[in-house]
């Protein structure tokens, strides 16, 4: 699942407050400061590595970021 | 009233000696900071540095390098581009030439001043391209690029990225990539993270590109990549290929993990990825100044 594979690397790469592996996918990613600025630039790289997806400029807003979820969404959008 | 235009420190220990001073005309004058060996000195090496978060970055790994090669009994200039850092003339002033006028008045200067024949260019992320730019003047120079920044379009893209992703961060309202690089060609600069990027600038690098100013003519080359393969690489595998298919001598090899070059301005750099990439490069530019001098 794409929400597990998003979860595991904020838990394990980017999540220093241990939230990581219980996040659920609604939990307010950017709203709680789960991730850092620096954690997000990693985040978006490993979206486009593992998902062989380009993330655009104008997709770096937190309609597509807020959430596990969210992000989930972009994923699968732009794989379909 | 006497001008001081350069100060001196000897480290006897390490046998360099470290001169900073101000080279050429006034007024537009380049910082330089030069590392010599006091013994037999076996080449020259320039360093052109990244710009705006990057230079700062990349500071203690060049001081690093410096040091290191001098011990080694290698000439070693650093400078600072105008319109930057210490140098003269104004941010405004500075585009893709001036940067590459510097980097070989940089060049000459250690020349006259070690007598030297045999000149290297070290440059990281932007300053690989001027790096590549200024080592054609002066025949098969071997070159070390980290991170290079093979297309300066895209250089300036992943710049306001960074922008739009410090924006997502703060859930702060920010325009588009396009917003932005209209403000920039409108009122001649924006400021991306607390650093000033300047339309001269931007404008002027456009039409470059990493192969284009590497030429044609072989030379040595060794290309870090400071992390795993990330979207400022896109393309840099295939460009070494074309490189090696045309008969450079090209090493490439990746250190470390993601360097987020904008991101981690005021981190310290965790030991290995100060010390790493420094010491492969020391170690690698010694033995090509070395083979090219016995060669000769």
């Amino acid at each position: 699942m794409i929400e597990d594979a998003i979860r595991k690397f904020i838990a394990e790469e980017l999540s220093s407050n241990g939230l990581g592996e219980s996040l659920a996918d609604d939990y307010p990613l950017l709203d709680r400061q789960v991730i850092d600025s620096l954690g997000l630039f990693q985040l978006v790289g490993f979206l486009e590595t593992e998902f062989g997806v380009e993330v655009d400029d104008e997709e770096l807003v937190p309609g597509n970021f807020g959430t596990i979820g969210d992000i989930a969404r972009l994923v699968d959008d732009k794989r379909a | 009233m006497t001008l001081l235009r350069q100060a001196i420190r000897d480290d006897a220990d390490a046998g360099i000696r470290e001169t900073a001073e101000f080279i050429g005309p006034q007024g537009t004058s380049v910082f330089g900071y030069s590392h010599l060996p006091s013994s037999r000195t076996h080449g020259g090496v320039v360093v052109c540095s990244p710009i705006h978060a990057e230079f700062i970055r990349n500071y203690r790994r060049e001081v690093l390098i410096g040091r290191g090669l001098a011990a080694a009994g290698v000439a070693v200039q650093r400078f600072h581009y105008r319109g930057h850092g210490n140098s003269g003339g104004q941010l405004e002033d500075a585009t893709f030439d001036t940067m590459v006028e510097d980097s070989i008045l940089a060049a000459e200067h250690l020349r006259e001043k070690t007598k030297v024949t045999r000149i290297a260019f070290f440059g990281t992320r932007f300053g690989a391209i001027i790096a590549a730019a200024a080592a054609r003047r002066f025949g098969p120079s071997p070159m070390v690029l980290w991170d290079p920044v093979s297309d300066p379009v895209q250089y300036f893209r992943d710049i306001v990225r960074a922008h739009q992703i410090q924006t997502l961060k703060s859930r702060s309202r920010g325009g588009t990539a396009e917003d932005l690089f209209d403000v920039l060609e409108r009122s001649g600069s924006i400021d991306i993270l607390g650093y000033v990027i300047t339309r001269s600038l931007y404008m002027s690098a456009q039409s470059h590109s990493l192969e284009e100013e590497t030429g044609t003519e072989p030379k040595p080359m060794l290309v870090v990549r400071l992390g795993q393969d990330s979207r400022g690489h896109r393309g840099l595998s295939d460009l070494v290929d074309r490189w090696r298919t045309r008969g450079f001598d090209v090493e490439s090899l990746s250190i470390g993990r993601t360097e987020a070059w904008w991101f981690t301005a005021g981190a310290l750099l965790a030991k290995e990825a100060l010390t790493e990439p420094v010491d492969v490069s020391v170690e690698w530019l010694i033995r090509s100044l070395v083979r090219s001098e016995v060669d000769a």
